[in-house]
């Protein structure tokens, strides 16, 4: 379980319910598509909705609109007063030794969706401190937007492409790693539709290339465990 | 030669304004970093306190205050190119934090020392420093210090004769009483503050202290006032300053500090 920041708690609410709700707000990174990233917000939404089938640790967040127009809206991670740097290239075999599981889900998971951006991009308790906080942030370089183009994005998926430089490719634990791989190709074909799919267009994707993406994921899925050991050997 | 040394700070942002809470030393390929904790980097400190003051900053998450010390202790090993690559991402990605190049600074030293002096003169607050400094030394051995030489880190000595008054947060702006109150009820021992008496607050100060005085030392060993005993300034039986030097009860921790500031001590 990863607890997320309250930026600032409110006055309860009036009536009678028993739970007495207040009203509060949390932290959030806003993202939002750019001409070096067109199609931000969609990637983000969808490696999201994917990371939910599975139960992969990654930070939760929502899609949002506000005057900018529409906005990928990540919460902070941590439930802590200080928010926490992030895990550097150098930190990631002592994540995976701290959080086996958890690093192989999030290393597998990475190898299906294209992330080579994992660097920078991990939120971990690494101090003596035995609070157990994990969880993978930032998947705006992933699926669509794994190159500025996303015809040349789904080329890549289609081709098997894998994160050739991914910090935790020599760390995790291989029986982790199997498990993990499992899990996702368990997913049914349904399910991945369903969550890349989504029945309206975000930016620049519109339905037909989130078809074609969800034939890519599911090909992916398909010779998943060939793609781990590539990107592992 | 003098040399070039770029000073970035690590700093919280929050509704009180910006408060900096690390801070990284560049001079080409020498980096050197240091925040806002105790004196040694290789074991977990608490929060400074005015660090923990605004947003209402959690002292139990402490080992926050480790995972951004392992974060500096990597990025410094990066090359100035990387690191700067680090900071604006981190700036970009982390509510709440934000990076900001003070000054840059042209001195003879090593990144490491700049990096201290910076630590101990923007990442503490200033009194704090002093009346931490002070309270350790009179803590030493659990008894009260009634004469004691006074030395702030390598600043200009405090030499003189002084007499410390403990309370439960510097510049409080509760009156006597309520101090004393709250002191007693406490048991707060590591919070120590100089004040500056003015003469015509001497005779009610020496009337509340002689009636307080026995009480403190039991409940906290250390609960004394400080006087400094100069040419200036006479130091009563009863430990208060009297003097022209002391027109007006402000504490002179802090005008110490800024005498020393505009001084070029720091």
């Amino acid at each position: 379980m990863t607890f997320y920041k309250i930026k600032r708690l409110g006055k309860k609410l009036p009536g009678g319910s028993m739970a007495e709700p207040v009203r509060g707000s949390l932290d959030v990174v806003l993202k939002q598509d750019s001409d070096n990233s067109p199609c931000c917000v969609y990637s983000e939404i969808v490696a999201l909705r994917l990371a939910q089938r599975i139960g992969i640790p990654v930070a939760m967040g929502v899609p949002s609109v506000g005057d900018g127009g529409v906005y990928f809206a990540s919460l902070v991670v941590g439930g802590l007063s200080i928010n926490l740097p992030n895990i550097t290239a150098r930190k990631m075999e002592g994540v995976a030794k701290r959080y086996p599981s958890d690093t192989a889900a999030i290393f597998v998971f990475d190898v299906w969706i294209l992330n080579d951006d994992r660097e920078n991009n991990l939120k971990a308790n690494l101090t003596t401190s035995d609070v157990h906080l994990i969880a993978a942030i930032d998947h705006e370089q992933t699926l669509l937007g794994r190159y500025s183009d996303m015809q040349a994005s789904l080329e890549a998926l289609h081709n098997a492409e894998v994160p050739a430089r991914h910090p935790l490719r020599n760390h995790v634990p291989k029986v982790y790693i199997n498990q993990w791989v499992k899990q996702i190709e368990a997913l049914s074909d349904q399910s991945i539709e369903d969550a890349v799919i989504l029945g309206f267009s975000i930016g620049g994707v519109h339905a037909r290339t989130q078809k074609k993406l969800a034939s890519a994921l599911k090909m992916r899925r398909d010779i998943l465990s060939k793609m781990v050991e590539s990107t592992c050997s | 030669m003098l040399l070039t040394q770029r000073i970035i700070e690590v700093c919280l942002i929050s509704k009180d304004g910006v408060t900096p809470f690390a801070v990284i030393v560049e001079q080409g390929e020498y980096c050197a970093w240091s925040i806002a904790s105790g004196r040694n980097h290789t074991t977990s400190q608490q929060w400074n306190g005015h660090v923990l003051a605004a947003k209402e900053r959690r002292p139990e998450e402490w080992w926050v205050l480790d995972a951004w010390k392992e974060w500096l202790d990597e990025i410094s090993q990066e090359t100035p190119g990387s690191r700067i690559c680090s900071l604006m991402k981190l700036e970009r990605e982390t509510p709440g934090i934000v990076i900001r190049q003070p000054r840059e600074v042209h001195t003879r030293l090593p990144v490491g020392a700049i990096a201290s002096r910076w630590r101990r003169n923007r990442l503490f607050e200033r009194t704090e420093i002093i009346v931490a400094e002070i309270a350790h030394k009179l803590a030493r051995g659990g008894t009260a210090h009634w004469n004691s030489s006074i030395s702030i880190n390598d600043c200009e000595s405090l030499k003189g004769d002084w007499i410390i008054e403990q309370k439960p947060r510097p510049e409080s702006d509760m009156n006597f009483d309520d101090k004393i109150s709250e002191i007693g009820d406490s048991n707060m021992c590591g919070i120590a503050i100089i004040n500056r008496v003015g003469c015509e607050h001497i005779e009610s100060v020496k009337d509340q202290w002689s009636a307080a005085k026995n009480i403190l030392k039991e409940k906290c060993p250390c609960n004394v006032v400080i006087v400094k005993n100069d040419s200036h300034a006479e130091v009563s039986d009863l430990g208060c300053i009297i003097g022209e030097r002391f027109p007006s009860p402000v504490s002179l921790a802090i005008a110490v500090v800024r005498s020393q500031w505009y001084a070029g001590c720091y």
